[in-house]
């Protein structure tokens, strides 16, 4: 059986108007499909058009052109808007501008209660939900009170408290300090790998996508490369010349290949190059 | 010496339920043409360190001198100061108010009492040597990209002409690209206009390979001070601070541990490369 | 500026934290024409002793309240100032020149700061043991018959949990802005008023600025939540209603009662 198709855009671009009235296509011809279960990371400098992408994910954006599937719905029918966006959370940039409530239980319930469920039910989904992001013992806090990192995954717990299938994370790293990254980004992985949750991380940091099944670069509103994080950071030149930076580890791999070392493609990260370079 | 901190220390809100020693017992040297990257987590105390540098947090013990004099017994006081001792917060582009870009760069000038003429030029120097075309002092600093804003409030603490420039992370939140860009706009005005830098960083990418010296801090303590390749020696203690060798370093750490004979003051990716290709001729 | 006390909920388990916030609303306005009404030495002594009970009642200590006094210590002095010059009545105990001060007007002064002193304690009493999402909540049930005549109720209460729960990110920022202001040479402190006013523009302006991206991030991220106003939501603490809360309203009832045509 293969697996089932959560996100799928057809054809998918997307016009405004800049302040000068001038037009600008921020998304030109998207077309990718992600599969339930998949972690996939959106990478691309800034003004590449990956947010925008990503707010067509959860209907908070409707294609100029083209259209776009979320667990089968079409975006453009107004009447799905609320299936969507319980389907695919999304958890945005700044920390501070995403939590509602004065405390954090009362944050992580604001999903649930917007869905109507009863509260024996809220209460169950933010006990489960706290606990998967690791943020249990801070139930009563204010949110002010907490550190970058921590603040993202109480956003991303009121993300889970609602069960979607599909969690978007809308650069929601580029605030953060590297401890907060990294809370951040095993957070994700672990509701990945053990939750079977789908994953999209949007960002402009290539050690994030590093963990990825698939990655797609982003250029100038159009997909410029795609595949397994492998193939893609074998790429150097094209990556350096969108504006990226490579992996150390994985450019540094490409160096000594071309000074004649064999490598897999596989090596991405220290232990890895020390493995192969020891052994 | 330029600047001088001598046994600091500070505590947020003492006498209450909330005090936190935030500073404790601080020593550090600035010589003039310095380029020092102060290095933590958060919350180790190193945002609190640099407020002290400028006037803008007192310490509760201890002292900081500028060219020998205490910071608040010089005569020309904490204005003048504040304009030798130019400090750049995190995300300053947040700081940015004026109708122009002009009249904000123009801010810090003005409140030294420069007259026209003077403000003009030195507005002027400011924008290009951020790197930003002067057509652009026109126009609304709010119509500007992030990247360009950044620039601009930049150029606002240049334009007071100091002697030392304190960035609190000025790459937060860039893309690649335009974190290079930033970092390289810092190394030129340091070896061009000789402006004496210190750069605030949880990054040790990022810094090891510019600064001349590296200041560790956590929990508020001097946890290393040396140069980069000194700091790095110690690398199961950085890592316990919760800061990351830079990849190359930490790379030429395990595979010294591995047995192999590789140097450890390593942190690009060419060095790294030369590193292993002798490594491997040897055996 | 952390030290602010206006809203702020000390966490507990008393009787008064227990009880419902609608029920505790209710019962302050009770308490408040109690206090205006009362007008004889009992009177006061009764309610003083009924608000210090309840006081004992919240277990919350007793510098907090004397905190939130603290703002108004100049309107109780300048009651107390006015009552001693202007009130007349009773024996002059003193005159200086055409100024008198007579035993009624120390009474009136008096009583009426006693009455401010009530007034500000009961009210504490409600803050301090209700968190303000029960009282926003507890708010926003009260207002609900009025919804029906226009009162946007659930809007009402939405925006005062947003505003509370803001308020201290802005005043971080705030501190944040002011001090890179300063670095640039900006001086807050002196000045005439005129001068300290302009002084604000380069604290105020990027302080809106940033309020305008937060107020349109949130209501974003408040979308992709689903929220679509108070319509078919639910609350995480569906109030209850219990005996207790009756019995606690229907006891400010009698002593509003008591006071108002006891003529106490």
């Amino acid at each position: 059986m293969s697996p089932i198709e959560i996100i799928r855009a057809a054809g998918l671009s997307y016009k405004y108007y800049k302040d000068d009235g001038g037009e600008f296509w921020a998304l030109r011809d998207i077309n990718l499909s992600i599969k339930a279960g998949e972690f996939v990371a959106v990478l691309g400098p800034n003004g590449s058009g990956k947010s925008t992408l990503a707010k067509h994910f959860n209907a908070l954006l409707l294609p100029t052109c083209g259209e776009v599937f979320v667990g089968g719905l079409n975006t453009r029918k107004p009447e799905h808007h609320w299936q969507i966006r319980q389907l695919a959370g999304m958890v945005f940039q700044n920390p501070d501008n995403q939590i509602v409530a004065t405390t954090i239980e009362e944050d992580v319930a604001f999903g649930p209660e917007n869905l109507g469920l009863p509260s024996a039910e809220i209460r169950q989904r933010i006990e489960e939900a706290l606990a998967l992001v690791g943020m249990s013992a801070y139930r009563q806090h204010a949110p002010h009170l907490l550190s970058g990192g921590q603040k993202q995954r109480v956003a991303i717990a009121g993300v889970i408290a609602m069960r979607p299938q599909c969690l978007i994370l809308d650069e929601a790293t580029a605030m953060l300090d590297p401890r907060g990254r990294g809370e951040v980004l095993e957070t994700v992985t672990r509701l990945n790998k053990e939750e079977g949750i789908t994953v999209i991380m949007i960002t402009h940091f290539m050690e994030e996508a590093v963990a990825a099944d698939r990655i797609f670069i982003l250029d100038g509103g159009q997909i410029a490369m795609q595949g397994p994080p492998q193939e893609v950071f074998l790429r150097v030149a094209e990556l350096r010349s969108v504006g990226l930076d490579v992996p150390p580890i994985a450019e540094l791999a490409g160096e000594l290949r071309q000074a004649g070392i064999e490598l897999p493609p596989s090596v991405l990260t220290v232990e890895e190059l020390v493995k192969q370079l020891c052994c | 010496m330029l600047l001088t901190v001598e046994n600091l220390s500070y505590t947020y809100m003492p006498g209450t339920p909330f005090e936190v020693k935030a500073l404790k017992n601080i020593n550090l040297e600035i010589p003039r043409g310095e380029y020092l990257a102060i290095i933590g987590q958060t919350g180790s105390g190193k945002s609190t360190l640099v407020q002290h540098l400028n006037g803008l947090l007192k310490p509760t013990k201890g002292r900081v001198l500028l060219e020998g004099e205490d910071i608040y017994q010089r005569k020309s006081g904490l204005k003048d100061l504040r304009q030798r001792v130019g400090l750049l917060f995190q995300f300053p582009e947040q700081q940015l108010f004026e109708e122009t870009v002009f009249a904000d760069v123009a801010f810090g000038p003005k409140n030294m009492g420069l007259d026209e003429a003077e403000i003009k030029r030195r507005v002027e120097k400011a924008l290009t040597l951020v790197g930003l075309p002067l057509d652009v002092a026109q126009r609304s600093p709010f119509s500007l990209s992030g990247g360009q804003m950044r620039r601009v409030a930049m150029a606002g603490v240049l334009a007071m002409q100091p002697d030392v420039l304190i960035l609190d992370e000025p790459a937060a939140g860039l893309d690649p690209r335009g974190k290079t860009e930033i970092f390289d706009q810092i190394d030129r005005l340091h070896q061009e206009e000789n402006l004496t830098v210190v750069l605030v960083s949880h990054s040790m990418e990022d810094v090891a390979v510019r600064a001349k010296h590296l200041l560790v801090l956590g929990d508020g303590e001097v946890k290393h001070y040396g140069t980069p390749a000194e700091v790095f020696t110690d690398a199961a203690e950085l890592e316990q601070l919760g800061l990351a060798l830079p990849q190359m370093a930490l790379l030429m750490h395990r595979l010294r541990q591995s047995g192999k004979d590789v140097p450890t003051d390593v942190f690009t990716v060419a060095a790294a490369r030369d590193a292993i290709l002798r490594m491997l001729e040897v055996q | 500026m952390k030290s602010i006390t206006i809203g702020q909920f000390i966490p507990g388990d008393s009787l008064l934290h227990r009880l419902d916030a609608r029920a505790k609303f209710a019962a302050l306005i009770f308490l408040i024409i109690a206090i205006f009404a009362v007008h004889s030495f009992w009177g006061y002594l009764i309610l003083a002793a009924v608000i210090f009970a309840l006081l004992l009642t919240s277990q919350i200590p007793l510098s907090y309240f004397f905190r939130g006094l603290k703002p108004v210590y100049y309107i109780m002095l300048f009651t107390l100032v006015i009552h001693f010059f202007f009130t007349k009545g009773g024996t002059v105990l003193l005159r200086l020149g055409p100024v008198t001060i007579e035993t009624e007007g120390i009474y009136y002064g008096f009583f009426m700061v006693i009455r401010i002193v009530f007034l500000v304690v009961a009210t504490s009493l409600l803050t301090l043991t209700t968190s303000p999402i029960a009282l926003t909540d507890g708010l926003e049930y009260l207002m609900k018959p009025f919804s029906r005549i226009g009162v946007p109720a659930h809007e009402i209460a939405m925006m005062m949990t947003i505003a509370l729960r803001f308020i201290p990110t802005l005043m971080e920022e705030s501190e944040k802005i002011m001090k890179a202001q300063m670095a640039r040479g900006a001086d807050f402190e002196s000045g005439n008023v005129y001068q300290r006013a302009k002084s604000l523009v380069p604290l105020l302006v990027p302080l809106f600025v940033s309020s305008f991206r937060r107020a349109d991030d949130l209501a974003v991220a408040m979308e992709a939540r689903c929220y679509r106003g108070g319509e078919g939501r639910t609350r995480l603490h569906e109030p209850k209603i219990t005996l207790q809360d009756y019995l606690v309203v229907a006891a400010s009832i009698a002593l509003a009662a008591f006071i108002t045509w006891g003529q106490v």
